[in-house]
């Protein structure tokens, strides 16, 4: 292959941040700062987003506007 | 002549076994294998007709095997086939020096390219046969190989944790599945998937079995949060395992939703639409966010696969003929562009021996051709236009935008998080003055070249005449959601004042 074995200068300050990056899961702790923004991305956004598509599902025919209609006619009636 | 593309991996096996001595011979009988494989799978689309949806290539083996092995393909199925017989050769292509971890162990090498031909019959099995039940196994058993693959010919302190992750959480998702398929068993009398699919299954028992199949699913594609798996997987095994994960690997939760989620149970698909969208407007944010802060180039691209098989489950949902197709084009579009990103990684560690984003800068300066290639690549990932994955990403929001704007609005927000990730890493990695960590190393080799020229190659080509895949798609796409005729349909919602 084109390149040796020793053709990497390795530098302690990256090999700790790449071990540290590798071993997140080992160094977290649950903290009113982590407990909030857990609670906020996997149970508040999500919700939200469910219930946004939920009511939002099969409402909308975007491509029905032609000559003569309003937007109203966007939202489809069932 | 499915058989023959079934049997033909595993002839190379037994050649292996029993013929080959040394590491140079076993490679060329397990690449002699795998190019016939894939000459075979050209000459199947060859021979395959586009014009009716049905099953064709049909064979049926029940008579003489103790289980209902019936394998056919059709449209849908064929592009996964092909893509599985062009990666495994690359796989083979991609990995140089096998005896390096093993101190020159022949048997290791056997082992290795016995795996991978192991798991490309068991890939294409699982895309041809028509029994749920020998689905399940086949799904199951390309853990097996994968398994040893990243436990043991990885290079990596993690390689352990990693291969036990992969394993532990689809076997959790796929034991669900596989009650799903009991209780269908039960209802029904048999597993023979034309024959389910003749069968009129109750919307609430529908929605109960629908859940466990999807897990099993879910944690394959893999969607938030079943995803933990992927990253770790990806960044420990080797160059080859990355490929095959990447390649094929993650396309079979796709050819589950096709063949089994929305033919099987249509009014399930529908009700449950919403969770999907969530779990993939979920998907594509959040990955591709936690993407902008990975610091290791395999878990860059693993996120990124996160984000673009979120996408084609969306189009996979969107239940018109459009986003299924772009779903299926996406797939085998990312199929090419991720094991390719892969071997361009693997160019930089095979020099330099780390992963590790800060050590790279300025790579264009000393590896101008390799520079080029990984920016082509980098382009490709983003969906830019020309390439295959922009066609499938903008059919699969364009149908997915039919079923419901507004989510597809939020995650096609995808666009500017997956350009914003990518161009940031080519950024740091090529650009710039070089990197006064690594000593100046030799460009690309003729073989690395032509390794990644069919991935290029193939990405354009599909990109800028598409109908090459579309045209043997569409009619098993349309028959996939207009065919099935029951009271209980689930047909696409017509516009208002329409016939």
């Amino acid at each position: 292959m084109a390149g040796d074995h020793n053709s990497l200068i390795k530098n302690a300050a990256i090999e700790r941040w790449g071990i540290m990056r590798n071993n997140l899961h080992q160094t977290f702790r649950f903290t009113r700062a982590t407990i909030v923004t857990g609670f906020i991305c996997s149970v508040a956004i999500p919700l939200g987003i469910y219930t946004f598509c939920y009511v939002e599902d099969y409402k909308w025919d975007i491509t029905a506007i032609r000559r003569g209609q309003t937007k109203g006619d966007m939202k489809i009636k069932h | 002549m499915l058989t023959v593309l079934l049997l033909i991996p595993l002839i190379g096996v037994i050649g292996i076994i029993l013929g080959c001595s040394n590491e140079r011979q076993s490679r060329q009988v397990a690449l002699l294998v795998s190019l016939a494989n894939f000459a075979l799978s050209l000459v199947l689309w060859g021979e395959y007709d586009g014009n009716c949806s049905h099953f064709q290539f049909v064979q049926d083996w029940s008579s003489v095997t103790f289980c209902h092995f019936i394998i056919g393909l059709d449209g849908i199925s064929l592009f996964f086939v092909l893509l599985t017989t062009f990666i495994i050769p690359t796989c083979i292509l991609g990995t140089p020096n096998l005896t390096s971890n093993q101190s020159g162990n022949i048997s290791a090498v056997k082992s290795f390219l016995i795996s991978l031909l192991v798991i490309e019959t068991l890939l294409i099995a699982l895309f041809v046969v028509l029994d749920l039940l020998l689905f399940y196994i086949c799904f199951e058993s390309v853990l097996i190989p994968l398994f040893l693959m990243i436990g043991i010919w990885s290079h990596s302190q993690h390689k352990v944790r990693a291969s036990f992750m992969l394993f532990l959480y689809t076997l959790f998702g796929s034991l669900f599945m596989l009650l799903s398929f009991i209780a269908l068993y039960m209802s029904i009398g048999s597993t023979d998937y034309q024959l389910i699919a003749t069968s009129c299954i109750q919307p609430e028992i529908q929605k109960i079995l629908w859940l466990g199949i999807f897990l099993a699913l879910a944690i394959k594609t893999p969607l938030v949060p079943f995803h933990i798996w992927l990253p770790l997987a990806h960044t420990e095994a080797p160059l080859a395992g990355s490929m095959l994960l990447a390649g094929v690997i993650l396309k079979m939760a796709t050819y589950g939703y096709l063949r089994i989620l929305l033919p099987l149970f249509p009014e399930a698909s529908s009700y449950y639409t919403p969770l999907v969208y969530t779990l993939c407007t979920i998907s594509i944010i959040y990955t591709s966010l936690s993407t902008l802060r990975q610091i290791n180039l395999k878990s860059i691209i693993a996120y990124a696969s996160i984000s673009h098989m979120a996408i084609a489950t969306m189009g996979v949902f969107s239940n018109n003929v459009q986003g299924i197709e772009g779903s299926i084009l996406l797939s085998v579009a990312h199929g090419l562009a991720s094991p390719a990103l892969f071997i361009s990684v693997g160019v930089l560690y095979d020099r330099w021996h780390t992963l590790i984003l800060p050590y790279y800068r300025g790579l264009t300066s000393t590896m101008p051709l390799f520079s080029l290639l990984f920016f082509i690549f980098c382009l490709a990932n983003m969906a830019v236009p020309l390439t295959a994955n922009f066609l499938g990403e903008f059919l699969s929001f364009a149908g997915a935008y039919q079923r419901n704007p507004f989510i597809t609005i939020l995650a096609s927000s995808s666009v500017v998080l997956t350009a914003a990730y990518t161009i940031w890493t080519y950024n740091r990695v090529c650009l710039g003055s070089p990197s006064r960590y690594l000593y100046p190393c030799l460009d690309i080799s003729r073989r690395e070249f032509f390794l990644l020229l069919p991935f290029l190659l193939l990405i354009f080509v599909l990109g800028i005449v598409p109908f090459v895949i579309l045209d043997s798609l569409h009619f098993s796409v349309s028959s996939l959601i207009y065919s099935k005729i029951s009271p209980f349909q689930a047909v696409p919602m017509p516009v208002e004042g329409s016939p």
